[in-house]
């Protein structure tokens, strides 16, 4: 299970801990499964588990601190 | 592409016949200093710094730590961090978009006994890169935090001091991520449209839970 969040990833692939068929996510960069999709292998979904990814505009550093141009 | 380790021969066997292998012990100031003055003789600036370099040394708990343990532990995780990306800023700062790209851990953020040492300077390493993120806000730097759980690469050889029984019972029973799992999420982060960061990854193999629930077959 993987969880993405513009603010912070929620853990809640701990729960499916070693049920491999509960890791189903299809989003990029799910390729990488079995030592490297990049090299062009099919994406598998049952070994690799993105935990948590945070993502930000590179502007902002934490919620309140963002470089605005004036 | 530019590699440096201190085992010229293995990084020049990653880098691959059109990258440039060069000697650099992150733990040494002056090696670094070297280092990056070539890179920027060669290439005049740095689009992508990953600090990789890092390791644990012994799995004492706190009550019985063993001193060069933990000194070199703080040496590699955290001074080679603080050399290289301190050295790497100015070069950084002359590409259209720099990125930095910090290979903590899981734990840097998880604790289980007889990891103080190591957890605490990849809690260090953590510190580190979000405070970089604060420091150069503002600028089109792009900072990620890689944390990886159980990979298995020569990590728990080193750990343990080559005892390959007890590095083996480490990745028993699972199916480990490989160093190009990791290989792969970096380019994943670096290869996003410039104004986005990912800030953070948190990769693990899907049958470990945390730094110590980890789901193997017997």
């Amino acid at each position: 299970m993987i969880s993405i969040s513009p603010d912070r990833g929620l853990p809640i692939g701990r729960i499916y801990s070693g049920r491999p068929h509960a890791c189903t996510f299809e989003a990029p960069p799910t390729r990488g499964v079995e030592g490297g999709g990049s090299r062009g292998r099919p994406a598998s979904p049952v070994l690799f588990d993105i935990d948590e990814m945070v993502i930000r505009p590179v502007a902002q550093a934490t919620a309140t601190v963002v470089a605005r141009k004036t | 592409m530019v590699g440096g380790a201190r085992r010229v021969g293995r990084i020049r066997k990653a880098v691959g016949e059109s990258g440039l292998a060069l000697e650099l012990d992150v733990t040494d100031r002056d090696s670094v200093e070297r280092f990056v003055a070539e890179i920027s003789k060669r290439f005049r600036r740095i689009d992508v710094l990953v600090n990789n370099a890092g390791g644990a040394f012994g799995l004492a708990p706190v009550a019985e730590a063993v001193d060069a343990d933990w000194i070199g532990m703080w040496k590699v995780n955290v001074l080679g961090v603080m050399f290289v990306t301190r050295a790497c800023i100015p070069l950084l700062r002359k590409a259209p978009h720099g990125h930095i790209v910090n290979i903590s851990s899981i734990a840097g953020f998880e604790t289980y006994k007889g990891g103080a040492g190591y957890t605490s300077v990849k809690h260090a390493v953590r510190a580190i890169t979000r405070t970089l993120r604060l420091e150069l806000n503002g600028e089109p730097i792009r900072i990620t935090e890689i944390a990886p759980g159980l990979v298995e690469t020569e990590f728990s050889i080193v750990r343990f001091k080559g005892d390959k029984k007890a590095s083996s019972a480490v990745y028993s029973g699972l199916k480990p991520l490989t160093g190009a799992d990791i290989a792969d999420c970096i380019a994943f982060a670096v290869t996003r449209p410039a104004h986005v960061d990912i800030d953070e990854m948190v990769i693990r193999p899907v049958a470990q839970a945390t730094a110590t629930v980890v789901a193997r077959k017997t």
